[in-house]
């Protein structure tokens, strides 16, 4: 028998309290329609961008844009999460059969995902050893920002694509 | 999300469910599943595992083959 409080993943931070809370929770259920999880989606990718690419900015407005940028890229993160009732952080003791289908094939999803965005990043990290002292130089951009929407994305892009594989639950 | 789109699965479940005078969320809990599943499933937009097609036709009294087909259900006449 699983303890009370037990807490599955130590980054997410999910408990088993939380996630059976979340799996009947209908006061959030105007996140949970098809046209709310494209729209968070949307504006999770935006944000992620233009945080990871604060630093670019002149110094007032990026730190404007990193901060307010990185707040909300939190609250977006905490807010897919509810839409998605924890599915993606949840153990296979918590899900039932398709929602553990629908778990396992967004982690498949994010994990190209994330390879691709990685690879990215690796080749402007040579281009940034390669090419520094030219003009064309990515610490110009690479910043604290773009750690943490690294960081966001690993964290938060499961329950961004089980948010889209999922209908909206307006539809079922 | 079926297991295999290209085999489509027919299903009564959503008949034998109403039958039975059960909400989605009353055979959820009878089978373990989330009531989304089972509206999955009355769609046939997700095959179930033989485990859940059991598990679901006790709890709507029936044998599996009366509530799931790999062929169309034939319409009963009232």
């Amino acid at each position: 028998m699983a303890k009370k409080e037990k807490k599955f993943w130590p980054i997410e931070g999910v408990t088993r309290n939380e996630v059976l809370k979340s799996q009947s929770d209908t006061r959030f259920n105007f996140l949970r329609t098809r046209k709310s999880r494209r729209w968070m989606i949307a504006a999770l990718s935006t944000l992620t961008i233009l945080v990871a690419l604060s630093s670019a900015l002149p110094t007032k407005a990026s730190s404007y844009v990193g901060t307010l940028g990185g707040f909300f890229l939190l609250g977006g993160y905490l807010l897919i999460r509810t839409s998605v009732r924890h599915i993606a952080d949840s153990p296979d003791e918590l899900l039932d059969e398709r929602q553990i289908a629908l778990r396992d094939r967004s982690y498949l999803h994010s994990y190209r995902i994330i390879s691709s965005v990685f690879a990215i990043a690796l080749v402007a990290l040579f281009i940034r050893i390669d090419l520094s002292e030219n003009a064309f130089d990515i610490s110009d951009w690479w910043g604290t920002g773009t750690w943490f929407s690294l960081i966001m994305l690993m964290a938060g892009l499961p329950s961004m694509v089980v948010a889209w594989l999922d209908k909206g639950e307006d539809e079922i | 999300m079926s297991r295999n789109q290209e085999d489509p699965l027919y299903n009564r479940v959503e008949e034998a469910r109403g039958l039975l005078g059960l909400s989605r969320s009353d055979l959820a809990s009878a089978v373990g599943v989330h009531y989304q599943t089972i509206g999955y499933i009355e769609r046939g937009e997700y095959n179930p595992s033989l485990a859940l097609a059991l598990k679901l036709a006790k709890a709507l009294k029936v044998e599996v083959s009366q509530i799931f087909s790999t062929k169309p259900f034939r319409k009963e006449s009232k």
